[in-house]
């Protein structure tokens, strides 16, 4: 691996903005751009390293939770392929959980617009749980 | 554009709209920080008869991520000008975006300071106070004869309030987001019947009010005025991210905005509004994320609104648990 790691070069990149750029800003536009990156970057330390895992389990949870519903409609569905991969990603493999990930939740969120089922809606509630570690509000 | 092109389009403008002011001097105007939504100048109108007046005009940026429609808010502030509520008085309306590139408004300048976070650093007792004052102010507006004033509202208001921000969900939404689609269903399946039809401000919170210690001066930003439950404001103004809950509680607001506005707002309607917000704040930031992504704005602070999702929606399970809903009122 090379160090330091991403999440060092973001948190240095922070403290560098922080320190000489930020405090030779006036106030105004620039420096309010400066203070939305800073923010950004902050998140990102926390959760830069995340979504490989965070993808994985959101796909594996869908595919369990949909996948044990009698629906042969759904059960189609499930096993399409995926659509275009979303941008960002060079991994190829985190691009196809990506999109794997998104042609779920389609499924996912046509299903649960038809039915009221109480496993969809625990679904969901282990979904948000996950969204929050993903973007770094909740320790993994 | 130059200031001499502006001044001549806002003299124009001003005097086509306030003809009893006669002809209209403007030695110059100031722009100023008019948030994330909107560009903003100040200047001082003269007149003929020597009267002076503090305005400030304000024009819709593009790519803007709350939709709007400024004709609508300068009607609605025309019909509460005179009618007690702390509102600004509306001065002109442009519509073609001819004064200033975009659908644009004269509000007369009111005195005071905007920021919430200076708000929030209020002395305590002061801070007290002046929430206190924001209670009063708000009972003002959820009390105006909204109707008497000659504004309509939706065959369904709340229902139709709740529709509109679903649909701009579905329109900008850039994946599923199934947790949030499944709580604008439940928002429609348990919408509460409302103590009053009130004129609902929208976007009320520290941030969109003047203060000046602890007296409120002015209410502002209307753009998302409509008629509905007069709880959703009160639980947009406690939204964790702004709200005064460290000078005033919640059910302190509540029970003072009771007092002073005769609305009895049921428990149930404030809790349901509680999560009302986080679904719209959600959206807002839905929209923010779409309208960045789509190149539309390069304001950084649009850019990973999307993070703020996930704690809305915890929030809004939070609190659908905290109540009994089944056989909801169901005004829908």
């Amino acid at each position: 691996m090379l160090r330091p790691s991403p999440g060092d070069l973001l948190k240095g990149v922070r403290a560098g903005l922080q320190s000489s750029v930020l405090s030779a800003l006036p106030k105004g536009a620039a420096q309010r751009q400066l203070k939305a990156a800073l923010h950004l970057l902050e998140r990102l330390e926390r959760s830069w390293d995340l979504m490989g895992a965070h993808l994985a389990a959101d796909n594996r949870d869908i595919e369990t939770t949909l996948g044990a519903i009698d629906d042969a409609g759904l059960q189609t569905q499930l096993a399409e392929a995926p659509g275009a991969a979303p941008s960002g990603f060079n991994c190829p493999q985190l691009r196809a959980a990506a999109a794997r990930n998104i042609q779920l939740q389609t499924v996912l969120d046509a299903y649960a617009a038809r039915h009221n089922a109480p496993e969809v809606e625990a679904l969901l509630r282990r979904m948000a749980a996950r969204d929050s570690i993903l973007i770094g509000d909740t320790l993994p | 554009m130059s200031d001499t092109a502006l001044i001549a389009k806002l003299t124009k403008l001003l005097e086509r709209d306030n003809p009893a002011w006669g002809p209209v001097r403007i030695a110059e105007v100031t722009p100023v920080f008019g948030g994330n939504a909107r560009l903003a100048w100040a200047f001082d109108a003269h007149t003929a008869s020597g009267g002076e007046h503090a305005c400030i005009l304000l024009a819709q940026v593009a790519g803007k991520h709350v939709e709007s429609d400024t004709a609508e808010e300068y009607a609605v502030l025309r019909a509460m000008n005179g009618h007690g509520v702390c509102a600004p008085a509306a001065l002109g309306l442009d519509t073609t975006g001819e004064v200033a590139g975009g659908p644009a408004l004269v509000l007369a300048r009111m005195s005071g300071e905007a920021s919430a976070v200076d708000f929030l650093k209020l002395a305590p007792e002061v801070g007290f106070a002046a929430t206190s004052e924001l209670a009063r102010e708000t009972a003002k507006l959820h009390a105006f004869d909204w109707q008497g004033a000659g504004l309509k509202a939706a065959p369904n208001p709340v229902l139709h309030e709740i529709e509109q921000w679903e649909s701009r969900f579905l329109s900008h939404r850039l994946e599923p987001l199934p947790a949030l689609a499944a709580l604008f269903r439940w928002l429609k399946a348990n919408v509460p019947v409302p103590a009053r039809l009130s004129l609902i401000h929208g976007d009320l919170r520290p941030g969109n009010f003047l203060f000046e210690g602890a007296k409120i001066t002015g209410l502002l930003d209307w753009e998302m005025a409509h008629i509905g439950d007069p709880a959703e404001d009160i639980a947009w103004i406690y939204r964790a991210l702004w709200s005064p809950e460290k000078f005033l509680s919640f059910d302190g607001f509540a029970a003072q905005h009771a007092q002073l506005s005769g609305i009895a707002t049921p428990r149930r309607n404030l809790t349901y509004y509680r999560i009302f917000s986080e679904v719209k704040f959600a959206t807002i930031s839905v929209s923010a994320a779409a309208s960045y992504a789509a190149g539309a704005t390069e304001n950084l602070r649009h850019i990973d609104r999307a993070a703020k999702i996930p704690e809305a929606v915890r929030l809004c399970h939070q609190w659908i648990d905290s109540e009994k809903w089944e056989g909801a009122d169901a005004a829908a």
